[in-house]
């Protein structure tokens, strides 16, 4: 054990890390309402691990994607445990995230000079619901098409710009195979690129700063 | 070997016969679900539309109450209601008022049928006495038809159904099911063949002013009108629709000659129902107290841990 802390140690110095971990201790204001933050964490690990599991049946096109669904559900081992945690985690994750939101609002955690977190931390938030609705339409059951039919429409209002990005979002004029393969590729390529980007901003930014102080 | 195949055959005639005279003894049935299950295999189109909103145009609303979930086996209530005012009076085919009728189906999901009679409570029994609840066929016994029976009574029908076990049948999985329902009040106002029933407003086949309005023998009304080149037109209107023009009132092609006799009305809804395994429901609660217990043992563990730092710190 000790020859091999001492080969890292000379090539990465790990001990820095350890006592950089180690060093920092939790301030006596912290209570339980900070933990929301973590919490939301928790359950972006647990959506990638239940998410990457079903990729593996899942198949993104319009006549195969709610039976494959249906055949994770009632066919694959365990497939209906794995599907029903990933879809509780996913309004846990939101329903924490909002609590988080309201955590740090109240204890100014947004306030000079920690403004970076905050805006990297809306932006996550936005990302977090974009998984949402990307993955609400994804099984292309009743409500998942007429909510991605709703969802894409609603740029159309914007003048000028609108129709260009409802046509973006849509992949054609009307929802469609080309709407679920976007919808598909934004759930699970790159939402979770821009959210493992942010998040590491985030969570660096916090590392540097600390915990925001007292009231 | 001759007798033989003439045996089969009779036998063979004889059983087409008894199955080809088993729609007609349907037929004699009063039932007007009966239209629907003539007409239809499924009475469930693709696009959702339930066959009985083909004869009754009019929508009204319709409610069902059954449980979230259910567990294999087991006898559950489905409770329709079909709320309607118990003062309206419905035009029947002879003209004459009565109180409304009501029907209802019932589209459960593959597996699930009507419980057996042993199987059902003596209350429910006893709540849904004069209701005869039948399969919509014989290959479809998920579907579940009842009516026309007394609306006044029956405002609210109740379904004993029997869930499915996937156990002792494969194609049956633990998932969430939809149910639809559609329930009626009142008589139709077109019958299967195309033709309008009396439960319907009648409007003016021609243009022109009312010069007579009589009362028929029968109980029918004539209206006569005569049009600006001068000729005469009679049209006859059925008993019991009151008539809302008068004499020396213009009347337009397809203007209303009478008031909408109709009080009844269609509806349908529907709402989900999960089949669930025991197993996962006692999985959960374990894993729910699980996580608890660790959660009080990770307090009990920090408080000793706060006590053993206390204790170091008076050395």
């Amino acid at each position: 054990m000790g020859k091999v802390y001492d080969w890292f140690e000379e090539r990465l110095e790990i001990q820095s890390i350890a006592d950089d971990i180690t060093s920092k201790y939790v301030p006596p204001h912290v209570n339980i309402f900070y933990c929301f933050g973590g919490i939301v964490f928790t359950c972006f690990l647990v959506q990638v691990a239940t998410g990457f599991a079903m990729t593996f049946y899942y198949r993104p096109s319009i006549s195969e994607a709610f039976s494959s669904v249906e055949y994770i559900m009632t066919e694959v081992n365990f497939g209906w445990l794995i599907r029903s945690i990933h879809r509780w985690s996913a309004s846990m994750m939101v329903l924490m995230l909002i609590l988080h939101v309201f955590r740090v609002y109240l204890t100014g955690g947004f306030k000079k000079p920690r403004e970076l977190t905050w805006v990297t931390g809306v932006t996550l938030a936005v990302t977090t619901v974009s998984f949402g609705v990307t993955g609400y339409s994804l099984p292309w059951d009743q409500v998942g098409f007429w909510a991605c039919k709703i969802v894409t429409g609603v740029p159309e209002a914007v003048p000028v710009i609108g129709p260009p990005i409802v046509q973006l979002l849509r992949g054609g004029v009307s929802v469609g195979q080309s709407t679920l393969t976007r919808f598909y590729s934004a759930h699970t390529f790159v939402l979770p690129l821009v959210a493992a980007a942010l998040m590491i901003t985030h969570f660096l930014m916090i590392r540097k700063q600390g915990i925001s102080g007292p009231l | 070997m001759e007798l033989l195949k003439r045996l089969m055959k009779f036998f063979i005639i004889s059983f087409i016969f008894v199955i080809s005279s088993i729609p007609f003894s349907m037929e004699m049935s009063e039932a007007y679900p009966i239209y629907a299950q003539q007409g239809y295999t499924n009475p469930r189109a693709a696009n959702g539309r339930i066959a009985c909103a083909n004869c009754h145009l009019a929508e009204k609303p319709v409610q069902i109450e059954s449980p979230k979930a259910v567990l294999p086996n087991k006898v559950f209530e489905a409770a329709v209601k079909i709320p309607y005012s118990k003062d309206a009076k419905q035009i029947l085919g002879n003209g004459q008022l009565s109180g409304l009728n009501v029907g209802a189906v019932v589209i459960l999901p593959e597996g699930f049928k009507l419980a057996p009679n042993n199987l059902i409570s003596k209350e429910i029994k006893e709540k849904s006495k004069g209701v005869f609840i039948s399969p919509y066929s014989a290959t479809q016994e998920n579907i579940l038809v009842v009516g026309p029976i007394a609306g006044d009574t029956h405002q609210e029908i109740i379904f004993p159904v029997l869930s499915p076990d996937p156990a002792t049948n494969k194609k049956i999985n633990f998932l969430k099911y939809p149910i639809y329902v559609g329930a009626n009040r009142g008589r139709g106002q077109i019958y299967p063949t195309g033709e309008k029933s009396n439960n319907n407003i009648v409007t003016s086949s021609f243009e022109g002013q009312v010069i007579d309005i009589q009362t028929l023998a029968k109980g029918e009304t004539e209206v006569t009108m005569v049009n600006s080149k001068g000729n005469e037109t009679k049209q006859n209107i059925p008993k019991g629709l009151s008539v809302v023009v008068s004499k020396k009132d213009n009347i337009k092609l397809d203007q209303p000659l009478t008031k909408d006799p109709n009080v009844g009305g269609f509806g349908q809804t529907d709402v989900e129902i999960v089949l669930q395994d025991p197993s996962r429901v006692v999985g959960f609660i374990i894993f729910a107290f699980s996580v608890l217990f660790t959660q009080i043992f990770f307090v009990i563990k920090k408080k000793q841990f706060e006590k053993v730092q206390a204790a170091e710190l008076k050395f």
